[in-house]
């Protein structure tokens, strides 16, 4: 089985280039399943293991409230790829962390590349590379896309941030079936599919919010605790934020009313 | 907390991510000394109000002038060998055989293929514009104007994607805020000008105004915007009576492109062509050329007492305005299916061999008045079957599915009218 | 002011300045040409692409104009512009000359009474008038911190 990895990142952050560099000719588009929005796929080889990206649509937030967050976000939460890739334009970073702090709020398995990194150079400006990884928990690889730098690095990188144990089984073509129990632990959180997920539970969210928001969302994960289904599907903390915003969607899979208004008060 | 509290948890969450962002920043961020870094430099020019639209002009008659001048002597390349094929298939004893092979596809999609190399000149040089950063400045510029005209300003990448092709254009119009503004958008995409038609102009202009090929094209083009600007304002003002609004659009640093991005870019775009070559153009081809040599009398019957001849007398009446005869009529027929398709479809009409032949043929059939009408006139009506259903699909009605093919071959017939006329009166 | 920023970008002011006469004169020849019906060679009679090096030769002209009211930053920016603008059209040309010498070398038809003067115009000559534009440009980035 191939390892599956996402790549995201803001419009223009060069995001395509990379998919280009890495799986070169070796990809195929279509479009998601009742979507509008163009799926593109490729496979490049690192290691010897067989590793299969896939492009989301370029994105400022996650919010699902167009398209293409809708699939954006799906696809992360839904099938859960085992590294998602954020790419973020070097030179806007302000803007571009934002997608990133949502991507750790959903505790994905995360790299950062720090595209187009040339230009901030070509400022005279410096970023700090160590400190910023320090900061978001996550390795971060410069690279300059359209100049073919940074690839090796950042295909070393996706590797790397996968357990070797995990990489292995993955490639015995071992495939997990819903229900079939693993005593190891892993990556995935998708209990509905996987019976496991204590890997990234086990990871202490890297970015805290206030003491007052954090301790709503404390108040809104214990509320949900009961909701067995629900928790299954979504990293708890995640949940608790999408719910503190009122998320439409998230907000709708909640069918007990009492429930329901209990979230609202907390949030309010 | 009050149950009124007027803070919306969405925005306290953006304002606390915010906050760590410029924590992280000021953390990881050191500016540098002073330096103007390129895209600071470039914006102050390309993005400036009027000096920003004459380089835009500059860029855009820079990529017409090398798509069709530099590509011309692979036209030739190209038709040489496809001409040479012809010659091969015309030796298979079976005359049926040799004639389907020959006339119908290496003559209709053979020479279709004749237009490869323009089309890719074009897809590489929106390719470079596209990944320099330069084709968002040129959106960012004419926005003003288009603001300034009371239309979206969002519509211009919309537009500006439908000189490759009318399908993403119409799909890429998801983008533009509000229904009403988005109808607009989708309804006049198609009158840009797409590399489907380019074949057609570049057939007619080579025939007619050899010494101006390169200048007539670049016309049609700018035909085209005008068109689609013009077409949106009345759509605007008389249907929808919407307001438009400014829009905030990223604009990415400059890069200088690659030739290996270019070029892959070009391919992913060039290969959705060449696999329409395989397949659609080809059935058209067969399909063409069956009814080109059936008729109710059997086989090999004369052109004009073939089934596309009888189609196209039927309908040629209509068309005697505008000085199109029978030929021309079943060509724009079968042009609905893909634009081209009426390059094809003269191609095996005429069954002649080569483009030098073709041009001969329309020389003898249309002034250069008739010949800029019809140019004018497949520059404005419906692009293909794709785009009317792409513009079903995105609407989700088959009403502005209808609206966009009615008002198109409307438009089309009267400004084509419209050139005989005038022209008439001045030649 | 306009003393401190000639001194700085001397060399930028003295080929804005050049690159506007050569352009606007090229130029307007070349349209002249067009419309007249003449064929001067070197100079070449399409009209689109005369009035193309008006457009270029205007770019420079605003840029003269920055420098003179002691607008440094922009003129020079609009010197890197215009220099870019004339890479464009001399890159072009370039190709377009080369492929019709493959035309020719291949004895195809159309190209059987090209000759190379005829692709030798304005924007092939003019081009080493903005070299130093581009020099100084590139000198002046920073170099790579690392």
């Amino acid at each position: 089985m191939r390892v599956k990895i996402a790549l995201i990142g803001n419009p223009n952050v060069g995001k395509s280039v990379i998919f280009t560099n890495l799986t070169g000719l070796k990809q195929h588009t279509g479009n998601w399943p009742g979507k509008t929005v163009e799926q593109r796929v490729g496979y490049y080889e690192y290691d010897g293991y067989e590793f299969e990206v896939w492009d989301l649509p370029g994105v400022y937030s996650l919010s699902a409230r167009s398209e293409d967050e809708e699939v954006a976000r799906n696809f992360i939460v839904d099938s859960r790829p085992e590294v998602v890739v954020d790419i973020i334009n070097a030179a806007q970073l302000e803007r571009n962390l934002y997608l990133t702090l949502l991507l750790i709020e959903l505790q994905v398995n995360l790299v950062v590349v720090l595209n187009m990194y040339d230009v901030v150079e070509s400022k005279g400006d410096k970023i700090d590379v160590k400190r910023l990884s320090e900061r978001i928990g996550a390795p971060v690889v410069v690279a300059s896309a359209i100049k073919r730098m940074g690839m090796n690095e950042l295909k070393r990188a996706i590797k790397d941030a996968i357990p070797e144990e995990h990489l292995k089984r993955i490639n015995q073509e071992h495939i997990h079936l819903p229900g079939e129990n693993d005593r190891d632990d892993h990556l995935h959180y998708h209990p509905r599919l996987h019976h496991h997920g204590q890997y990234e539970r086990l990871r202490p969210p890297t970015i805290k919010y206030s003491t007052e928001i954090e301790y709503k969302l404390k108040k809104i994960v214990e509320l949900m605790s009961k909701e067995k289904e629900i928790l299954d599907r979504f990293p708890p903390r995640w949940l608790a934020l999408r719910l503190f915003e009122r998320d439409p969607q998230i907000l709708a899979m909640v069918t007990n009313d009492e429930l329901k208004q209990k979230i609202l008060e907390v949030s309010r | 907390m009050s149950k009124d509290n007027p803070i919306d948890p969405q925005i306290l969450l953006a304002e606390e991510r915010y906050k760590i962002i410029s924590d992280i920043i000021s953390e990881v961020y050191s500016k540098g000394e002073k330096h103007y870094s390129k895209t600071d430099l470039l914006d102050r020019v390309f993005l400036h109000p009027y000096l920003g639209i004459m380089i835009f002009l500059v860029v855009m008659w820079a990529m017409f002038h090398f798509t069709f001048e530099a590509s011309a002597v692979f036209m030739v390349i190209i038709e040489n060998i496809i001409e040479w094929l012809k010659g091969f298939a015309l030796q298979i004893p079976n005359p049926v055989i040799a004639s389907l092979i020959a006339e119908g596809i290496i003559g209709g999609v053979g020479f279709i293929l004749v237009f490869v190399p323009p089309i890719f000149f074009m897809y590489f040089t929106i390719s470079i514009l596209e990944d320099s950063g330069y084709l968002a400045r040129a959106a960012f510029v004419m926005d003003k104007i288009m603001v300034k005209m009371g239309l979206h300003g969002r519509s211009f990448i919309p537009l500006l994607l439908g000189f490759g092709c009318s399908v993403p254009g119409i799909m890429a119009a998801r983008t533009v805020d509000g229904r009403e503004n988005r109808l607009t958008t989708i309804l006049v995409t198609p009158l840009m000008s797409c590399s489907a038609r380019l074949p057609v102009y570049i057939m007619i202009a080579g025939a007619f105004f050899p010494l101006y090929q390169g200048t007539i094209v670049f016309l049609m083009y700018i035909i085209g915007i005008v068109f689609a600007i013009l077409m949106a304002l009345i759509f605007q003002k008389l249907i929808f009576k919407g307001k438009s609004s400014p829009f905030i659009m990223e604009l990415p640093e400059y890069q200088t492109p690659t030739f290996h991005g270019s070029v892959i870019h070009t391919w992913e775009r060039g290969v959705l062509f060449l696999k329409k070559a395989g397949t659609y153009l080809l059935f058209g081809a067969v399909l063409l050329w069956f009814i080109s040599k059936m008729g109710p009398g059997g086989y090999d019957v004369p052109i004009a007492e073939s089934y596309a001849g009888i189609l196209g007398n039927a309908i040629a009446p209509l068309f005697v305005p505008l000085g199109f005869d029978w030929t021309i009529v079943t060509a724009l027929i079968f042009g609905f299916f893909a634009k081209e398709i009426v390059v094809e479809s003269l191609s095996i009409i005429y069954s002649v061999n080569g483009a030098a032949a073709i041009r001969l043929q329309l020389l003898g059939l249309m002034t250069p008045v008739t010949a800029f009408a019809l140019m004018i006139f497949v520059l404005l009506y419906t692009p293909c079957i794709a785009a009317i259903g792409t513009i079903r699909k995105e609407t989700n009605s088959w009403k502005w599915a209808m609206v966009s093919v009615v008002y198109q071959v409307g438009l089309a017939y009267s400004m084509a009218f419209l050139v005989v006329a005038v022209g008439g009166l001045i030649f | 002011m306009f003393e401190e920023i000639r001194e700085h970008y001397r060399i930028v002011f003295v080929n804005v300045v050049l690159n506007s006469i050569a352009f606007a004169l090229a130029g307007v020849l070349q349209t002249l040409n067009a419309i007249m019906g003449y064929s001067i060679a070197f100079v070449g009679n399409n009209l689109l692409e005369g009035l193309v090096l008006v457009l270029v030769a205007f770019v420079f002209m605003h840029g003269v104009k920055c420098f003179v009211k002691g607008q440094g930053v922009d003129g020079y920016a609009l010197a890197v512009a215009g220099a870019l603008l004339v890479t464009i059209l001399f890159l072009l040309h370039i190709i377009i000359l080369a492929t019709n010498a493959l035309g020719f070398a291949l004895g195809l038809e159309d190209w059987a009474e090209w000759q190379l003067a005829q692709d030798l115009n304005a924007s092939i000559w003019l081009f080493p008038f903005a070299l130093p534009i581009i020099r100084f440009y590139r000198m002046q980035r920073p170099k790579k911190t690392n």
